[in-house]
């Protein structure tokens, strides 16, 4: 042999198909798979790092480890990782002035605080505040607006902390990583970490919160935590990110990553059915020639290498054409979301290119070789005898295989166990179901063509003869539609819970410290103004001393892996608590064991937080016994609660029935909207309460805001190349049940039919698979969408009832439309194309 | 019609049969039959649609292997060869034509002519096609795809590919069945002219008594009994299917 003339064939062959199109579907498939994966995790990855950037905004770094312990140096002054550190200590202190003193929350900052997000600041007391680049010198505090107007300071003054003297130089609105907490936490104080030592407030035994704060790539990040863990103690330390958050934020954008992955194996799926489809077809095309090539000589060896090259031929300009749209495709959309997406948007790694191009051979390289094997069969004596079509792989081999290949695809995508599971046994599931009943439907004709000969058994062979062709159509179609749906359906219930989390009107401020003697009057106060105050709760600050007389320290459950909830929860515990007494069940709060307080009760009781009961081991009927103020007040717990931590609402892990702190004075506090056209009334209003504390979450709000309205724009994105992997689908399969067909229009024409009435015949048949398809596809996604809101998204699921009645409908004309522009082609074509398009 | 037997035969065929089962009922598609086949003979098999003519055909080229007997193709024994084997005896004697043409769509005539030659890893491919394609009268169709091809012009392709490897037997299944009157005369002539210039063997089923009267010999197929007419003797009674 010459040149390897196999090699030349095989080049031969491909571009002579591709010039006439016939590799169009299986090139778009394979394209849309890799390019689909590849924008959706680059786009997704970019996102999230963005959203990330963002949230760890609020946490001033990206991580943030916490002790009670002085963090060593070896810690926190490592150079073998790229990473900034940044370290601070939080300690309480009086701040004197004057002869006045109060109590404040100090921050000692070094100059590079903070390492994301922004310092504000104010000029006066009430105005704007903006946020600032301006460093804090040694000797110099930035004190919260109520501590000027608590000690009646002005800017540049001297206060006295501990031993030492400072210049109180600017009014500090805002740090990012301040604790939001609603309850009466003292103001804040910012001072430079080397004047720590000259107070002298820190001694052996004083509380104190000891910080480093990290910043860097999260690859870097990762890899320092590797070396970090084991040498941590995890009883003295805390490790903080920001995913892990269980803040709002935190949440939202957790939704949004499930929602993205989901949308992306969704589009994978989808691709890879396209693949399937289009592959099979081209191995079907291909068996007369291999029957040529065989009578002409060609040994199987040859056969099998012409088309193994021409596959991964296809594949490579596949998978190189994927990465080039991918790239593009997400490039466009961050142009033309430049407005909305933060500018400086970190790098990405390597891994959506190592996913897309893994994609792209694992379900690429599978599908197109799959076929292959029934066309390396092919007998030379097709040539002879047009029936023969090689020898099918088992059944049970092609499912197995297919099956273990998509479900793979999933898991390897989501690296999430559960989430491929629901999504692979529903798509199984459906087809299974799909495919009994098919057959069942079969077998029900088979017995009636007993009873009946003639017309009637003709038709039924007919049908018999494409049964299998038709029921793979009708699977095919059904989870194209279905997964078309789920990421419809999914969308319009993310963005709603969205909406809902921050419909306008979501409360902007609260008021906290306000007077059992004062509150009347500041609700009325603030209705003249127009701004409706939200529920008002009383606070009763007070210490949790034993569980049915059991002192609690020996209930304490001692876990080290604590999360940050958690560990809030045990420092509420023996020190103080918040409680409030009220009969009506707050907003967001469900009762999971027990009952609600009743109205007419006249008993003191309790409900406790799930987790909190959990933790303490505390069951319905255990008596609590709180000391408030020097005095003890007995509960008896009737309810346990499961409470949203996720809302901007005033939250409580225990809330006692108005018997137990019977007519007490304490303090109230109270959330409400405020719409900025009112700020000026706001300090009106608040200069006359002077005791009343203000918590402004505004910043948090549109952090959330934005967040989410980013993450929208990804979900939409995500979605249309759901809609395009599954028009793929069935336009390949419309393709293929057509050149299935081909042969039947062939010898209908032949016997004289029209071609209209070809076409019409054509046209009912994929109505008709439509509307099942239609129909199959809304059960299995409310199925599906079900599994996933319950399990995966942690959402509430309802019917999506009109989707029954719109979806067979919507599909049946869709599908009847394609139907009817893909046979126009074919019943139009002459004798020699039909003759070489149904061979 | 002068007939030469050489020395050797070409196909040398001894008791073979070929049975197919069908539902689990044996089908005799062909009876016994022994027969032998010399160079540059020419031999048409006739017989009624369904009789086993193209079965009979595929047992000779190798394509299909027989329930009995043994076939001996250009001495090699096909009936006990794998099917790269067979492929192999093919490329190296065999050259076909078949009633549906059977070209590669995605290919133009020339390359069409060419495949057979590339596949035997033979030279000057293009060159040897290009020359074929001339003696058909195509020269000016190289670049032509079969669908722009009428089907005398594809039957014609079809034949200079048939020649491409100088083969020493070409089968010939229906080749004209296809064709209206005239263009089935210009391949049959087409046909006979080449054969003889190439001093090649053929073996032609056929319906047309026309065509199988231009052969030296005749095989009747009837109910897959295999019978030898009597040379330049008249079929009797072999109707057209
Ligand atoms: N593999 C097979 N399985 C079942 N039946 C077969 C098989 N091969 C051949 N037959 C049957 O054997 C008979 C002979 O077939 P063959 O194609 O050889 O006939 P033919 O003489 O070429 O007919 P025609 O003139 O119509 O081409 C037919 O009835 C055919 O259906
Ligand atoms: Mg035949």
């Amino acid at each position: 042999m010459t040149t390897t003339p196999w090699f030349k064939m095989a080049f031969r062959f491909l571009l002579r198909e591709a010039k006439k199109g016939e590799l169009n579907l299986i090139l778009a498939s394979i394209l849309l798979a890799v390019a689909s994966v590849f924008s959706l995790t680059l786009f997704s990855e970019k996102v999230r790092l963005a959203l990330v950037e963002q949230s760890s905004q609020f946490l001033a770094a990206d991580r943030v480890l916490s002790s009670s312990r002085p963090i060593p140096d070896s810690l926190k002054a490592e150079t073998q990782f790229k990473l900034t550190h940044s370290e601070q200590i939080r300690f309480s202190s009086m701040i004197y002035f004057d002869g006045e003193l109060k109590l404040a929350s100090i921050k000692a900052i070094d100059d590079l605080y903070p390492l994301k997000g922004d310092v504000l600041l104010a000029d006066t007391v009430f105005s704007e505040p903006f946020s600032t680049r301006d460093k804090l010198k040694p000797g110099e505090v930035w004190l919260e607006a109520k501590l000027f107007q608590q000690l009646n300071l002005s800017l540049g003054d001297i206060v006295e902390i501990g031993d030492s003297e400072f210049i109180a130089s600017r009014i500090l609105a805002a740090s990012p990583d301040k604790t939001l907490s609603v309850f009466g936490q003292s103001p804040e104080v910012l001072m430079h970490v080397t004047d720590v030592p000259s107070t002298n407030i820190i001694q052996p035994g004083s509380r104190v919160n000891y910080r480093d704060y990290i910043a860097g790539t999260s690859d870097e990040l990762n890899r320092y935590y590797d070396w970090l863990k084991p040498q941590l103690n995890v009883d003295q330390f805390s490790w903080y990110t920001v995913e892990e958050d269980n803040s709002p934020v935190g949440a939202s954008l957790a939704r949004a990553q499930r929602y993205f992955l989901l949308a992306s194996l969704l589009s994978v799926v989808l691709a890879a059915t396209a693949i399937g489809v289009a592959a099979k077809r081209y191995a079907q095309r291909h068996y007369d020639l291999v029957a040529i090539l065989k009578t002409f000589g060609a040994q199987s060896q040859q056969i099998k290498k012409i088309f193994i090259t021409q596959a991964s031929l296809i594949l490579v300009v596949g998978i190189l054409a994927g990465l080039l749209v991918g790239l593009i495709a997400q490039a466009g959309v961050f142009y033309f979301l430049a407005d909305v997406l933060p500018n400086n948007l970190p790098e990405t790694s390597a891994k959506p290119w190592i996913l897309a191009i893994a994609t792209g051979l694992l379900c690429g390289g599978f599908f197109l070789m799959l076929p292959l094997f029934r066309l390396f069969t092919i007998p030379p004596l097709r040539i002879l005898r047009q029936q023969l079509s090689g020898q099918k792989l088992k059944m049970f081999v092609q499912v197995s295989s297919t099956a273990l290949v998509i479900w793979g695809l999933m898991w390897l995508y989501s690296q999430d166990f559960k989430l491929a599971c629901i999504l692979f046994v529903s798509s199984a599931g459906t087809a299974a179901v799909l495919y009994v009943i098919a057959l069942a439907g079969l077998k029900l004709l088979r017995r009636l063509s007993f009873v009946k000969g003639g017309a009637l058994k003709l038709a039924i062979a007919r049908l018999h003869q494409r049964s299998q062709a038709n029921s793979f159509a009708l699977v095919a179609f059904t989870l194209a539609i279905q997964l078309m749906l789920i990421a419809l359906l999914l969308k319009g219930d993310l963005f709603e819970q969205w909406l809902a989390q921050l419909k306008p009107g979501t409360p902007n401020y609260f008021v906290a410290n306000l007077a059992h003697h004062q509150k009347d009057d500041f609700a009325e106060q603030f209705k003249t103004k127009g701004v409706e105050l939200g529920d008002l709760y009383p606070i009763y600050r007070s210490r949790l001393v034993s569980v049915n007389n059991e002192t609690l320290q020996d209930k304490l459950l001692d876990d080290s892996q604590q999360t940050k909830e958690e560990e809030e929860q045990r420092s509420a515990i023996g020190r103080e608590l918040n409680l409030t007494s009220t009969l009506i069940l707050p907003k967001e709060n469900t009762i999971v064991e027990g009952q609600w307080f009743s109205e007419d009760n006249d008993l003191p009781l309790a409900s406790i937080e799930e987790k909190l009961a959990k933790r303490m081991n505390i069951k319905l009927g255990d008596t609590l016994a709180f000391d408030f103020s020097g005095q003890v007040y007995l509960a008896r717990v009737s309810s346990i609660r499961k409470v949203n931590w996720q809302t901007f609402n005033a939250n409580f892990f225990i809330i006692v029935s108005p018997q137990v702190f019977s007519n007490i004075p304490t303090s109230y506090i109270a959330s409400f909207h405020l719409p900025i056209d009112k700020q000026a009334e706001l300090n009106q209003v608040m200069q006359q309460y002077p005791s009343a504390r203000i918590i402004d979450v505004r910043a948090m709000l549109e952090q959330v805001r934005t967040i989410s309205q980013q993450a929208a724009l990804a979900v939409e994105f995500i979605f249309y190349l759901v809609i395009l992997a599954a028009s793929l689908v069935l336009a390949t399969q419309i393709q293929a049940s057509l050149a299935e067909r081909a042969k039947e229009f062939h010898v209908l024409t032949c016997l004289g039919a029209k071609s209209k009435v070809i076409k019409r015949s054509t046209i009912f048949e994929f109505a008709l698979l439509g509307a099942l398809a239609g129909l199959f596809a809304t059960a299995s996604s409310e199925l599906a969408l079900w599994a996933l809101q319950t399990h995966v998204l942690q959402m509430t699921w309802s019917w999506h009832l009109a989707y029954w009645l719109y979806t067979p409908i919507i599909s049946a004309v869709l599908l009847a439309i394609l139907g009817y522009l893909s046979c126009r082609g074919l019943v139009n074509q002459n004798y020699h194309q039909r003759v070489a398009t149904a061979s | 019609m002068t007939f030469v037997p050489a020395n050797l035969p070409v196909i040398e065929v001894k008791q073979v049969a070929k049975t197919v089962k069908l539902n689990d009922e044996e089908l005799n598609i062909l009876r016994p039959a022994s027969f032998a086949i010399y160079p540059k003979e020419t031999l048409a098999i006739l017989g009624a649609s369904g009789s086993g003519k193209s079965t009979l055909l595929s047992l000779l080229a190798g394509l299909d292997l027989p329930s009995e007997g043994e076939i001996y193709l250009a001495s090699n024994p096909i009936h006990k060869m794998s099917e790269d084997q067979r492929a192999q005896v093919r490329a190296q004697h065999i050259g076909f034509i078949f009633q549906s043409f059977m070209l590669v769509q995605s290919l133009t005539a020339l390359e069409n002519v060419t495949l057979p030659m590339e596949l035997a890893g033979i030279d000057n491919a293009t060159e040897q096609a290009k020359a074929l394609l001339d003696s058909v009268g195509l020269n000016n169709r190289l670049s032509h795809f079969p669908n722009q091809l009428s089907g005398g012009e594809q039957q014609r392709v079809a034949i200079a590919r048939a020649f491409a490897c100088k083969p020493d037997i070409l089968f010939a299944d229906e080749p004209t069945g296809n064709l209206d009157l005239e263009n089935g005369k210009k391949v049959q002539n087409l046909l006979f002219d080449l054969n003889k210039e190439f001093g090649t063997t053929l073996v032609l089923v056929t319906h047309d008594l026309k065509l199988a009267d231009l052969c030296a010999r005749k095989l009747h197929i009837h109910g897959g009994v295999i019978a030898e007419a009597i040379n330049g003797d008249k079929p009797s009674k072999s109707n057209r299917g």
